[in-house]
This record gives C-alpha cells, structure tokens and sequence, in this order.
C-alpha cells in the first residue's frame, strides 16, 4: 500500500517539485504544509507515514516542529530537507529525531532512498 | 596593525568567499536544472563603502529582484540581486518553460532560487569563519533598482559601514545569468573573516 507522505516548505515551488517526485515514486501526499505550527496541525490531523521537513520557515523553523512533533509521536518519521547543509545544522537536525537530512537541491534518487531506508526502520 | 597584510587578508578572503560561494551555487544550479552543465566566469568580489552600495546597478530604473535574510547571531545580512530579466530565465530553467511575467509560481522558484544562491554562500561563509550559520526566513522585493537597494538597506537595519559585494556569472547554455550576493556583515564578524585569513 502507497505510504502517505506530508510535506513541509514555506516554498510552494519546492512543495510542488517534491509532490511530483513522490507521486511518480508510488507515495502519496496527503498533505502540504508552509511553516511549522501548519505542520504540527496537519501532523496530528493526517497522521502521515513519513514526513519531509524544511529548516528554515516563517512563523516555527523545522528543527522546533520537529522536537514537538516527536514530542507528541515518538515514532515519527521526519526527514530533513534543507540548503543548509552545513556539519553543525545537520547534527542539530539528527539529534532533534530527523532521520536523515537532505541537502538542497535534492536529486530524486536521494529522496526516495532516503525516505525507503527510513520507512524500512 | 601592518596595513599591507590587513589589505592582503581581505583580498585572499574575498577569493576564497567568491571561490566557495560561485562553485556552490553552480554546483546547485546544475542539480536544480536537472543536471544540465551550468558554467561560471571567474567571480568577481569587493569590499566597499556602504556609501557606494547604490552605485552597483548602474541603471536606477532597471527591474531587479532582491531577496534578503538575516543570519542570526551578531553576523549580518546577505541580499541576492538580480534582474528580473536573468530571475526570470533562471527560475524558467527550474520550471521547464519560457516565463514572460510574474504570477504565484513563478515568483515561488524566483524565490527557491534565490534561496539556493543565498544558501551556497551563507553556507561558504560558515566554511571560512567555522562558526554555524543561520539565515532567517527571506524577504522579496521587487522594482526598480533604486527602490529595491533602498529596501535592502534600510530592511537590513546593519550597523556595519562596509559591504562584500560578489559578481557571479553563470553560464546556462548559450545565456550568461548575472547575480550579485551582497553581504553586510556586522564589523565585529568582518573582522574574524579577516582575522582567517592574516598572516602575522
């Protein structure tokens, strides 16, 4: 069965161009969210399989929805995807509870694997 | 302090940020267009009076596109510059089509892409200094160069009197992409890059 995926990015662009490599890639996107608190609400609300996380966003950063999302759902899987790429933001990112961390820009393949090996346990 | 080796500081830390900076981004804008080539010219860089900032743009009335984030911490503000036209046939490459206005998408990958190119040297500038940089969420402006320099200026709120300025060229098959990344650093991070970078 598809697993359902929610996605985080204050970018629509972004948003759309990770919807497209999802669907193609037999996962279903159940939701889109622009900042971290939309995250959270939609979080709880959909109860997604795996979700992808941007850092930097407008009114909460991925790194804090992350924390209170794992708060609520200690299982939850949440891969990073972020320009940022750099050593000390990732460790932040890792030790938060993501499960991996994506540097923008992505390339499809690394997305899928990533969120296969997360979603594998 | 010998004002010849604090000059020379400054050059081989401008080489290195425009270096760094440019080879990201390229690297960046490749993956972006699917990993089409995207060649660079030799980036140039400067650093100069805020006075002189305005001076960039030749053109006052040229429609241009800047975004600026804060970078948290006593370190500064970083601004992409671009115009219009060159936003518009970049974020074009990221869409797949030939953009001839302005509407929600568009401005959405105007905006990814300037993201990216803030990111490849807020993320050099990090490599140069050691220290974890985090930039703040973008604002977007876009007019007149005159208007959106102001903007940039006055949004930045900086007390720094002095700019990095890094001219990029990106070469996108048969089109050369201009984009300036403007850095105003506060004095106090100005001086640990430098302090990088000198000899005594």
């Amino acid at each position: 069965m598809a697993k359902n995926v929610l996605i985080v990015d204050d970018t629509a662009f972004m948003r759309m161009m990770l919807k497209k490599i999802l669907s193609q890639n037999g996962f279903n996107v159940v939701g889109e969210a622009g900042n971290g608190i939309e995250a959270i609400e939609l979080y709880q609300e959909l109860e997604p399989d795996i979700v992808t996380m941007d850092i930097t966003m407008p009114k909460m950063d991925g790194i804090t929805a992350i924390t209170k999302i794992r708060e609520q759902d200690p299982n939850a899987l949440i891969i990073v995807c972020s320009a940022m790429g750099q050593k000390q933001m990732v460790i932040q990112a890792l030790s938060s509870g993501a499960k991996d961390f994506i540097v923008k820009p992505f390339e499809e393949e690394r997305v899928i694997e990533a969120l296969g090996k997360a979603l594998e346990g | 302090m010998n004002q010849e080796l604090i000059k020379d500081a400054v050059m081989d830390m401008l080489l290195e940020l425009s270096n760094i900076g440019t080879g990201n981004a390229a690297t960046s804008l490749s993956r972006m267009f699917g990993n089409e080539a995207v060649g660079i010219e030799v980036p140039t860089s400067l650093l100069c009076p805020i006075s002189k900032f305005a001076e960039l743009l030749p053109n006052p009335e040229e429609e241009i596109v800047g975004t600026l984030r804060m970078i948290e911490g006593d370190v500064g503000a970083i601004a992409f510059i671009q115009s219009l036209h060159d936003a518009l046939v970049m974020a074009g490459r990221l869409l797949d089509k030939h953009l001839q206005g302005l509407d929600e998408l568009s401005r959405s990958a105007i905006d990814e892409t300037s993201n990216i190119m803030t990111a490849s040297f807020v993320n050099a500038l990090a490599d140069i200094s050691d220290m974890q940089l985090v930039p703040a969420v973008a604002g977007m402006a876009i007019g007149p160069s005159a208007a959106v320099l102001n903007s940039i200026l006055v949004e930045s709120g900086t007390v720094s009197d002095q700019v990095i300025v890094v001219e990029s060229v990106f070469l996108l098959e048969q089109y050369r992409a201009t984009g300036h990344i403007v850095f105003l650093p506060e004095s106090t991070f100005l001086d640990i890059l430098i302090d990088k970078f000198r000899l005594e």
